[in-house]
């Protein structure tokens, strides 16, 4: 497997002229400078798929999905067809039992993503985040320190309003 | 509305378009900015609260028992907010009535 197949194509590549052009002439200026620094948006809109971040288009970046569960916080990377290329836990790195739902252990198991990361050249990811836990945050913080750009950050947690499935049974009140 | 099947649901977030909605983007790397943000778009939306709502069963006797607290707190608030604005109302010929 190519770098560029798990990073996407970057402006820089030869082999990918055709889109590198094409990428280069989004991101210029109205007086033809290239490589211009775009003001920067809060919010993403229509062309954000073509803006280019850290030398890449922001559809062709890989991206980390935290699910933030009551007991865990785990995180995979993927790249644009969903296809798994990372996995951490922070079982994997010892935070056993109770130990493992701390926002300690997710920041170890962010740091440990991001220095697997690292390894595969990749230098910026988008991230997708499913739930709320302590963990939140802090995982993210994890893979900042390694030395990973943070371009997006996107709520994706399943919200129902019906019950598509019945919810486990409430603790007793007493 | 109620979703019956899993898979139709499943279809339609895999086909939606990810990273536009409930997206924040991130400036110079810092998250917590970006966090707050979102944290509050997702409880602004009320989904904040429909999800840990639904973290467990909520018996229709207890759903019952909120929602008419909830209607009651609804009034009150407005009733509430009714009488501050009216004391508080502006544009009065004598600013300070009552203490000539």
């Amino acid at each position: 497997m190519s770098t560029t197949d798990l990073r996407g194509p970057t402006i820089d590549e030869s082999d990918h002229a055709s889109i590198n052009i094409d990428a280069l002439a989004r991101d210029m200026g109205e007086d033809g400078s290239v490589g211009i620094e775009r003001p920067f948006e809060r919010h993403p809109n229509g062309d954000m798929a073509e803006r280019v971040f850290y030398g890449v288009k922001f559809k062709d970046m890989p991206y980390v999905q935290v699910l933030c569960a009551p007991n865990s916080t785990r995180f995979w990377l993927r790249d644009i067809s969903h296809k798994k290329l990372l996995y951490v836990t922070p079982v994997r790195l010892g935070f056993l039992n109770a130990k493992r739902r701390s926002n300690v252990a997710a920041q170890a198991a962010g740091l440990s993503l991001g220095q697997q990361i690292r390894n595969l050249n990749i230098k910026a990811v988008r991230v997708k985040i499913d739930g709320f836990n302590n963990g939140r945050v802090a995982g993210l913080k994890g893979i900042l320190q390694a030395g990973i750009h943070i371009v997006s950050v996107t709520d994706n947690s399943y919200v129902d309003w019906g019950w598509r499935k019945r919810a486990k049974k409430p603790k007793r009140r007493n | 509305m109620k979703l019956t099947s899993i898979s139709s649901m499943r279809y339609f977030l895999n086909h939606t378009a990810h990273f536009y909605s409930r997206t924040v983007m991130v400036k110079d790397d810092d998250v917590d900015e970006a966090m707050k943000i979102l944290n509050g778009i997702m409880a602004n939306e009320g989904l904040l609260k429909r999800w840990k709502l639904t973290r467990r069963y909520e018996k229709p006797t207890w759903e019952r028992h909120r929602v008419n607290y909830e209607r009651t707190h609804a009034i009150y608030n407005e009733d509430m907010g009714n009488r501050i604005q009216f004391i508080l109302r502006k544009r009065r010929t004598n600013p300070y009535p009552g203490t000539n």
